[in-house]
């Protein structure tokens, strides 16, 4: 039984922090790598060193999808879970070819998402792409918006704000770095997706 | 003629196709597809009765597969067809039952009550009989206030989350003890009251040990008939026990040695017999896995050496010996 959550946003908004720190947090200690598109790759990486070689202040250091395998739920019912770390998509154009590959390949895999978690910062206004990306998924996949960063103050009114702008759509208060809000991404996970 | 890729693209590769080139920012890329959605994959939002019943048989699917629960299973499946049967009569125009499907569940800790409630919650919104179907876990400290007026408040705010989906009170028996002036019975009220005032809208489940269970409905003869569904979880066997262990070893990627397969069929047996009350606990399965994997970890890393994938799958006896 396994299932595949992506993780999607703007440049920066902390996908990759919120990954392989949610990993952590539901327990794996050393984290099982796939380039998402061909699981052969597959390698393992104690955390610590994902941290220092995958998160970065600087955008689009994820330009290849990463899957990290976790497992979600409880006693005899355990559900294998790829969370997908996807290259950021972001309002405008980009002069890369390698930024524009990867975009494309982030819009390839929305097509087919059956789960999707949209990563905001809660201390930026989000973008039209933004939008458009709750317009595209929300109807089509389990979906909920996670309004990053909420360590930094300020971010309640933020919040609140986002989940007007998302309204109906789940958004969840969570802290990538300091694991705020992580039991209620588990619990929707939990919830909402299926093998 | 022009070339094929100038085309205005009119499906979802094209789209891509035109991202990757520069001709469309990722937000115009998601806005065309928005407008292509009816020519992709289906969309799980707008709902086609079969499509609802594919849902369900998903979810049937999934219950099927835990291990044991024989007798659960079949009244899952009873309840199932009686919900399908009356949506079908008042399809034509026939008269209906009214629903009450809310539910007791007896047995000890371990024995898959909550999952079960969770899967029913899920099965009962692939049916449409809950809008949402997610799980509210609450125990009688959720429930029971401090001071009086504070239980209801509190009550009415478990209900009012679980709204849409199902309300499952663990220890539910807990509730009754402190006797009348305990402010459980307030929560007991209340709950009876949105029971009441919002029919079909949520799900109850009260669960707990049996016996206790049983001298609570005895106390409360209120409540007795307001719950017309009884699943009765018994504990696991010996044999259910190891299914389940090879089971969440499987899950977690490794494997059990040939050695430690055997022992730990005679392990859960041999717990049977000495130690009767809590052996059906399933928990206690999660754990023993949970401790031998990091035992075999210790054992790896102090052997040294080349480690095959073989040896990092595989959890042999001693892992499991010094974790009991």
């Amino acid at each position: 039984l396994s299932a595949e959550v992506l993780v999607v946003g703007r440049p920066n908004a902390g996908k990759s922090l919120f990954v392989l720190n949610f990993a952590a947090f539901l327990g794996q200690r050393a984290l099982r790598l796939a380039a998402a598109s061909d699981g052969s790759l597959a390698r393992w990486m104690p955390l610590e060193r994902a941290r220092r070689e995958w998160v970065s202040p600087l955008p689009y250091t994820t330009l290849e999808p990463l899957a990290v395998r976790v497992v979600l739920g409880e006693g005899d019912r355990l559900l294998a879970v790829h969370l997908v770390d996807c290259p950021a998509v972001d309002d405008g154009s980009s002069p890369s070819d390698a930024v524009r590959r990867a975009w494309a390949s982030t819009l390839a895999r929305l097509v087919e998402a059956r789960a999707v978690l949209h990563i905001v910062d809660a201390g930026v206004a989000p973008g039209v792409v933004d939008a458009e990306l709750e317009a595209f998924v929300a109807p089509r996949a389990a979906y909920a918006v996670i309004a990053n960063k909420c360590d930094l103050p300020g971010t309640g009114r933020a919040v609140r704000r986002l989940r007007s702008q998302f309204a109906p759509r789940p958004v969840l208060a969570v802290s990538a770095r300091t694991g705020r809000g992580f039991p209620d991404v588990a619990r929707f996970l939990a919830e909402h997706v299926r093998p | 003629m022009r070339p094929s890729s100038d085309r205005e693209p009119d499906n979802a590769r094209d789209v891509i196709r035109w991202v990757e080139a520069g001709r469309l920012t990722p937000a115009e890329a998601l806005g065309r597809l928005r407008r292509l959605d009816g020519r992709l994959a289906p969309t799980v939002a707008v709902r086609v009765p079969e499509e609802a019943e594919r849902a369900a048989e998903h979810v049937w699917r999934e219950i099927d597969a835990l291990i044991g629960l024989k007798e659960v299973k079949r009244q899952i499946r009873e309840i199932w067809a009686f919900v399908e049967i009356q949506r079908r009569r008042g399809a034509v125009g026939l008269a209906t039952e009214a629903q009450t499907l809310h539910m007791i569940f007896r047995g000890a800790p371990g024995t898959g009550k909550t999952t079960v409630a969770r899967l029913v919650g899920r099965l009962f919104a692939a049916l449409e009989v809950l809008p949402k179907g997610h799980l509210v876990e609450v125990e009688r400290a959720d429930l029971v206030g401090e001071y009086i007026g504070h239980t209801a408040q509190k009550t009415r705010e478990v209900v009012r989350r679980a709204m849409g989906g199902v309300m499952f009170v663990d220890e539910a028996y807990s509730l009754a003890r402190g006797g009348e002036k305990d402010f459980g019975k307030e929560a007991i009220d209340t709950l009876v009251k949105a029971m009441e005032d919002h029919k079909s809208e949520f799900l109850l489940i009260l669960a707990g040990y049996p016996r206790e269970m049983a001298a609570f409905l005895a106390a409360n003869p209120g409540l007795y008939s307001r719950f017309p569904i009884h699943l009765d979880f018994p504990d696991y066997t010996p044999s259910e026990l190891m299914l389940i262990t090879e089971q969440m070893v499987r899950l977690r990627e490794y494997r059990l040695s040939e050695e430690a397969r055997a022992e730990l069929a005679r392990y859960w047996e041999r717990r049977q017999a000495f130690w009767p009350e809590n052996a059906g606990n399933a928990r206690l399965v999660r754990n023993l896995v949970e401790r031998a994997i990091r035992r075999q970890a210790v054992r790896l890393l102090h052997r040294g050496g080349p480690m095959s994938r073989e040896d990092l799958m595989t959890l042999v006896w001693t892992d499991f010996e010094d974790s009991r």
